[in-house]
């Protein structure tokens, strides 16, 4: 299978991953520092140690502003309600996910009001400037998307951050698409919260995500419960990160993260990235060429776009074309991937796209067998199912 | 001569687990162990060595202990 579906999830996973997985699974099992046996000691340690790379990779403050969640919603869901529990005014981009819009819209009955300022996926000066007039002086905060999960578009979140920072408004970023991908710094960029899920960029399992707090910021936990620490009292305790984590941490799924980070420092973030964008560009330029196909942001360039490819095949539905190149065995997702928002920018409600999405494991020759597979599609060349799929 | 082991909490494991490292870093021979009493469930760190230093260093570092007095149950 040609698998270009990295923006849902990296696949495959690197082997290093896999086994980290299987030794907690297998020998170092035991619940992360609930007791004081080795077991359980081992995986409290395996803990520190995942929060200690990435704390070190996002210039993250402190290790105790590393909270693991169940994944980059999670993270999301704790960043919003927390951030808004006073209500106020929350500006967002128009890119956004549905795990931005969702959270918010469920807030409005508790006296938040949210808006989208409009991003340009050709124009970034545009969109600053779009971001710009939005914000209001009584803005509790700014939540945007590094980059979207539908075209590929990276927003100028450096720019805005240091804005909400000089006037006080707490700025969360989404970083979906991006961690692992694009620098994300939080000593040289004032972020309040990066929101990032484990199995994207990160090449870890599904089923973990990462919170990192700036330095000062304070949230309440949504979920209450055993933290391992201070049994007896029946208030939540306050230490960080345990006050966020109630409940078990996933181990196998934090062992494979930092596996999955030690993956992406051994590769380098810089050269797995330009990887991606290399094919990026190559497949956007094929398509681009042919005749019949819908491109909706322009050839991915460094720093102004991920992987990711959004097109449509005149006279072809997403999900036909989706089943299409399955027959092929090229995965691709179609649809719209979860953000009504993004798809209202690009003008593709009625239709919805095809989404591309390069990990570190595609190659060139990939690319050529999907353009010819494109070219296929156009033409209303049909390919039937491999025998045995359904 | 024999070194004397005194024993600091910490309420929480994550923070428990930078303060041992910031007292190894700085040379101390230490233990991380789970301990009761500190309102159900917390952490002491065993340290070998200059006891009052290691204290003075995670103050600096603004970690939140508090010291086990000697004799005390651990």
């Amino acid at each position: 299978v040609i698998y270009l579906d990295n923006a849902a999830t990296t696949f495959p996973k690197p082997p290093a991953v896999i086994e980290a997985v299987r030794r907690t699974l297998q020998q170092e099992g035991g619940n992360p520092g609930r007791s004081g046996h080795r077991l359980s000691m081992q995986a409290a340690e395996r803990v520190w140690q995942t929060r200690k790379k990435l704390a070190a990779f996002f210039g993250c403050a402190s290790e105790e502003q590393v909270i693991f969640t169940s994944g980059c919603t999670a993270a999301l869901n704790m960043a919003v309600f927390g951030l808004l529990r006073g209500g106020g005014h929350c500006l967002v981009s128009s890119m956004e996910h549905n795990a931005v819009v969702r959270p918010l819209q469920a807030l409005r009955r508790r006296g938040v009001r949210w808006e989208a300022f409009a991003v340009d996926p050709f124009d970034r000066q545009k969109t600053l400037a779009a971001f710009a007039a939005r914000l209001r002086r009584d803005t509790a905060a700014v939540i945007c998307t590094h980059a979207s999960n539908v075209c590929g578009t990276v927003l100028p979140v450096e720019a805005m951050a240091h804005h909400c920072a000089e006037r006080g408004i707490p700025f969360v970023l989404d970083a979906a698409q991006t961690a692992g991908v694009l620098p994300i710094d939080m000593q040289d960029t004032p972020y309040s919260c990066v929101c990032l899920p484990g199995h994207k960029g990160l090449y870890g399992p599904m089923g973990v995500g990462v919170l990192l707090l700036g330095e000062g910021v304070q949230l309440p936990p949504l979920i209450y419960g055993g933290t391992g620490t201070q049994s007896l009292a029946a208030e939540q305790p306050q230490d960080l990160p345990e006050a966020l984590e109630s409940g078990t941490v996933n181990l196998p799924g934090i062992a494979g993260l930092e596996a999955g980070v030690d993956f992406v420092r051994r590769r380098t973030r810089e050269k797995l990235c330009s990887h991606q964008l290399q094919l990026a560009q190559k497949l956007h330029r094929g398509l681009a060429a042919m005749e019949g196909v819908s491109l909706f942001a322009p050839e991915p360039m460094p720093g102004l776009a991920v992987g990711t490819v959004a097109c449509r095949f005149e006279g072809v539905e997403c999900e036909e074309a989706v089943r299409q190149l399955d027959a092929r065995s090229i995965a691709v997702r179609g649809g719209w991937q979860c953000a009504a928002l993004a798809h209202e920018t690009l003008k593709t409600t009625g239709t919805g796209v095809v989404r591309l999405s390069f990990g570190a494991f595609n190659t060139a020759r990939q690319v050529d067998t999907v353009l010819q597979a494109a070219a296929k599609i156009v033409r209303g060349v049909q390919e039937s199912a491999p025998l045995g799929r359904t | 001569m024999h070194m004397k082991e005194r024993c600091i909490r910490i309420r929480a494991v994550t923070t428990a687990q930078r303060a041992q490292e910031k007292l190894r870093d700085a040379g101390f021979t230490t233990r991380l162990f789970r301990a009761g009493e500190i309102g159900g469930c917390g952490f002491c760190i065993e340290v070998m060595g200059d006891y009052e230093e290691a204290c003075r260093l995670l103050k600096k570092q603004g970690v939140r202990f508090s010291v086990m007095q000697e004799g005390e149950k651990r």
